[in-house]
């Protein structure tokens, strides 16, 4: 992977990172599903309101998923150590022995961190996650139990994979790596 | 029952109604902050919340602030109706900042940690505030920094644990949270009546103590309530379900009392017909309460030691050992550390029992919940004496009722009430001058440690306190030297006794024991010293007078003996330096 002109440096991706994971998809989004997933479970009959609720809450994930995209994607040029030779004292440095350094410590930071293979993971995982979703936002839709029953999909299951989700979220390194 | 209340100080359930709400439903909680039309009904509710963001919205920015968290905080510290919050929930990350599109603060630097910035700042204002960090956070990363902050625990909001958060809310709350006894089903008569600060302190005390083994050591002064908060312990214990055994020493011989515990086989002594068990075996998976544990007599106290440690008995006359499962408490109005000193009472028993103590305080400490137990004994009382209408009690009384000191506690306050209902049981109205607490005694502390009023040594503490020198104090200079003698005889005597009482006697062992210079150091002076403290004390008394000094040490084994070896564990000298 070749080092970017522009790439995103690590205090942006962090303030992307705190505002989509911890303030909207842990704080928001899996508290509504932990509130939400077991009282749903086999009760989509239930309460009109409560399919209203769920099916607004479900629609903000749809709105979250560029940003997760645009999070994944910039997760290695956020945490490779390339840009620490844009800041002193590294900055100070020629503008030639710069460039091939910067070239040389992504490269090897890539190779080593596996970052690039974590967040395809994560970005594939978010997929399913979307159809899963959208499956049952159908079935929300549709006060259709019969449906649910035919996919082999539940409301807790769904939660127990945005969790886990998020706890992979969590154990991405928050500081630029060393090579 | 009335539920807990706690607060929730987060920025995000602060501000968004949305996110409460769902917070509200997966945590169990009745959200009466006030600002919210429309709550969901809860199901089964862990307790009542009031929301509090730390922060304030002006111009179109997002600004954390301690004043308004204090705001809120105060309002519950105690309430107008002295209900003091249970616990306190607290958020790490605090985003503040210019408002985005997005309807959300951008976030600024100090974000990350505003939440530990207030955590330090309650604990200045009151370190009684329990309060427990709630955050998305991995406990492992923030946990030590906020314990030695103050915090009492952490919750990590989103986990992968099958324990639903509304058991691990309720887990919290009982065991860190200020709430009063809220057991449900309970005669009325058992209840802990009581929510000053001191008495729900004790509470979280005895449930923290209540782990349904080891054992429990209730002290109190008399009428504190030891008996009922026993059965607190029991009824909040993994050992609920089982038996609840209590012994109460009074009124019975010490053979009995014995018995009683342990049971005999038949044929173990004469009148033993048939076999039965004693109340060790009766309180099997359950917990048994030994009252008075200060006046068991010695040799039934030496007889404790092995149930009490390892939860084995044998029953009188037989030699088979039976294990059992109890959980033990033991209450006493006495001083056993001050009785095991002077050997009323067996240190190795102490050691046993001694590991979680609890102190019920007395009623003069909490005159905020006098007027809850009055009405509450006006009411039980007004029932026992089939009284005509239920009696008030009038503001004016109350204030004489808040004002006593009650020497006698809640058995003192229930006295003087059934006395006035006895009194005049047509009345409405409990009046100033229907309270007589004249009668009630002034004795019971927790130092009842002088029984021997009229022996020589209360004769002699009589003299030393009313002697006066007279004032022409010219005329006693000559004296000096025969007044230091004698002062540093009667030092070396009490010495003596000192060492004497405090001797370490072994049970199998003969002759008199082991000579214990910091006990008797202690003992004299009344605090605990630390060994070579104790030895130059030791050394400084026998050296008052250096003529005593030899006479004694010529004539009397044991000073000798604790001169010697108070100069070998007296403190060492600093070592000068040379040039």
């Amino acid at each position: 992977m070749i080092w970017k002109i522009n790439p995103m440096k690590n205090r942006k991706w962090l303030e992307l990172r705190s505002r989509l994971h911890h303030d909207w998809l842990q704080n928001s989004y899996i508290t509504f599903l932990n509130a939400r997933a077991d009282h749903l479970e086999g009760s989509l009959r239930r309460s009109e309101k409560v399919r209203l609720d769920v099916k607004e809450q479900f629609a903000e994930w749809k709105e979250k998923e560029g940003e997760f995209r645009l999070f994944f994607q910039t997760a290695v040029d956020a945490l490779s150590p390339a840009q620490l030779l844009d800041e002193p004292p590294l900055c100070q440095m020629t503008h030639e022995n710069r460039t091939w350094l910067k070239e040389l410590v992504h490269a090897l930071f890539v190779v080593n961190s596996q970052i690039e293979k974590r967040a395809e993971l994560l970005s594939a995982e978010m997929e399913k996650i979307s159809v899963t979703q959208s499956l049952l936002m159908q079935i929300i839709s549709m006060e259709d139990n019969l449906l649910l029953e035919q996919n082999d999909v539940s409301f807790v299951s769904f939660r127990d994979s945005v969790l886990e989700f998020s706890r992979k979220i969590s154990d991405l390194p928050h500081e630029v790596q060393v090579v | 029952m009335s539920l807990p209340l706690i607060l929730i100080i987060d920025d995000q359930f602060g501000r968004s109604l949305k996110d409460r709400r769902n917070l509200c439903l997966y945590f169990g909680l009745i959200d009466i902050t006030g600002d919210d039309p429309s709550t969901e009904e809860i199901k089964n509710p862990v307790c009542n919340a009031i929301f509090s963001s730390g922060q304030k919205i002006e111009n179109g920015r997002v600004t954390n602030d301690i004043k308004t968290v204090f705001s809120s905080l105060k309002t519950g510290w105690p309430n107008s109706e002295g209900v003091f919050w249970s616990l306190v929930l607290l958020d790490i990350r605090f985003v503040s900042g210019k408002i985005g599109n997005s309807g959300e603060p951008h976030g600024q630097i100090g974000d990350t940690d505003f939440g530990l910035l207030i955590l330090s700042e309650i604990i200045k204002f009151s370190a009684d505030v329990p309060v427990v960090m709630l955050s998305s956070r991995e406990r492992h990363e923030v946990i030590e920094e906020c314990r030695k902050l103050g915090a009492c625990d952490f919750i990590q909001r989103q986990t992968n644990e099958k324990t639903s958060f509304q058991d691990i809310l309720r887990t919290k709350i009982l065991e860190h949270g200020l709430i009063e006894d809220l057991r449900q089903g309970i005669d009325e008569e058992f209840r802990i009546i009581g929510k000053s600060l001191t008495m729900l302190k004790t509470l979280r005390s005895a449930r923290r103590a209540a782990t349904g083994k080891g054992n429990i050591l209730i002290l109190g002064e008399t009428g504190t309530g030891k008996e009922l908060l026993g059965k607190y312990i029991h009824d909040v214990s993994p050992k609920k379900r089982g038996p609840y055994q209590i012994f109460h020493p009074f009124g019975t011989a010490e053979t009995l009392q014995e018995d009683e515990l342990f049971g005999h086989i038949k044929g173990a002594f004469s009148g033993a017909t048939r076999e039965m068990s004693g109340l060790f075996e009766s309180a099997h998976k359950g917990t048994l309460f030994i009252d008075e544990i200060g006046d068991i007599p010695e040799r039934l106290q030496a007889k404790l030691l092995r149930p009490l440690e390892t939860r084995i008995i044998t029953r009188q006359g037989s030699n088979r050992q039976i294990s059992l499962d109890f959980q033990g408490i033991l209450a006493t109005n006495k001083n056993l550390e001050e009785y095991a000193k002077t050997q009323r009472f067996k240190f190795d028993l102490l050691n046993r029992i001694n590991s979680f103590s609890i102190t019920l305080p007395p009623l003069k400490d909490r005159p905020e919940d006098i007027p809850l137990l009055a009405e509450k004994l006006v009411k039980d009382l007004c029932r026992k004496h089939e009284a005509r209408w239920p009696r008030k009690i009038l503001p004016e009384t109350m204030n004489v009722l808040k004002k006593h000191h009650w020497p006698d506690n809640v058995r003192g306050l229930k006295n003087v009430l059934e006395r006035a209902i006895k009194a005049n049981k047509d009345s409405e109205l409990i009046v100033p001058s229907d309270i007589d607490v004249g009668v009630e005694e002034k004795k019971t502390h927790i130092h009842p440690i002088s029984k021997e009023e009229n022996s020589p040594v209360s004769d002699l503490e009589k003299f030393l306190i009313e002697f006066d020198f007279p004032r022409e104090y010219s005329k006693i200079s000559g004296k000096f030297p025969a007044l230091r003698k004698a002062i540093g005889n009667l030092l070396a005597n009490y010495l003596i006794a000192a060492l004497e009482i405090t001797r370490k006697r072994k049970p199998e062992a003969n002759g008199n024991g082991d000579l214990n210079i910091t006990g008797a150091a202690s003992c004299m002076i009344g605090k605990q010293l630390k060994t070579p403290n104790a030895a130059d004390l030791v050394k400084k008394i026998m050296q008052f007078d250096e003529e005593v000094l030899n006479e004694f040490l010529l004539s009397n084994s044991t000073l000798k003996e604790a001169y010697g070896e108070s100069l070998r564990l007296r403190p060492k000298g600093r070592k000068k330096h040379g040039n």
